[in-house]
């Protein structure tokens, strides 16, 4: 029998896994959050929050593809940008002092303008991405955030 | 991609979704050494987050747009925190 507090952080991470794969995330860092509110060990944290990750993950493309909400052309810039630097982001740690906050900083704007109560007017007619944009923002976004 | 007018919102979670599945496959082959170090529990939380996926994707797979603009508000909000040090 599991302990107690095992299933609690179980029951958070469902919730967790529940916001954000509505969103086509899987939760990396909603389970880190956890786990250390949780006093999980910082050396358990990121294989754990990365293994579930792939998990659901890969649940997650498999019911969007299923449901036709998926466009090919929309993720390849992305893909070929970020994943090379995402294998390399993995082999190494670079120091975070800087581009840590300064993101942090863009996606908490970010995050209080999709709450704000005025609708995004770009996205009503969408086109695909400039494939140098998509690429670079990728890259980078990989190499320094994974 | 939103922000920019690059896709619609719900194919964005598609997209996402598939980008996220590759990049943590890459970061994990860039560092397999990191499986040794899976807890115990780990077949408990992968229940518990594949109960979770089911539910999140199924609410937005059937319901609207606007439900997931204020979800992706609150994970990036959550993201953010992160990355400034609150957690």
């Amino acid at each position: 029998m599991p302990e107690l507090s095992v299933l609690f952080l179980a029951a958070c991470m469902f919730f967790g896994a529940a916001l954000y794969t509505s969103v086509g995330h899987a939760g990396a860092s909603a389970y880190i959050a956890l786990m250390a509110l949780f006093g999980v060990a910082p050396a358990v944290m990121r294989p754990t929050a990365l293994a579930l990750n792939i998990l659901v993950a890969g649940f997650t493309s498999f019911r969007y593809l299923y449901a036709g909400l998926f466009r090919w052309r929309t993720l390849w810039p992305f893909l070929i940008g970020a994943v090379p630097f995402a294998f390399a982001g993995g082999a190494i740690q670079l120091p975070g002092a800087y581009y840590r906050p300064l993101v942090g900083v863009v996606l908490l704007f970010s995050g209080a303008r999709l709450l704000w109560p005025t609708d995004l007017t770009t996205n009503k007619e969408p086109r695909d991405p400039p494939i140098w944009a998509a690429f670079s923002a990728a890259s980078a976004s990989a190499f320094c955030l994974d | 991609m939103l922000f920019l007018g690059w896709s619609a919102t719900k194919p964005a979670s598609g997209v996402a979704a598939v980008f996220i599945l590759c990049n943590s496959i890459a970061g994990l082959l860039g560092n397999v050494a990191i499986v040794k170090a899976l807890p115990p529990d780990l077949p408990i939380y992968a229940v518990a987050v594949a109960l979770g996926a089911i539910v999140g994707t199924t609410l937005v797979i059937r319901w609207g747009t606007p439900m997931i603009l204020k979800a992706l508000g609150a994970v990036l909000l959550i993201a953010g925190l992160k990355l400034i040090g609150v957690y």
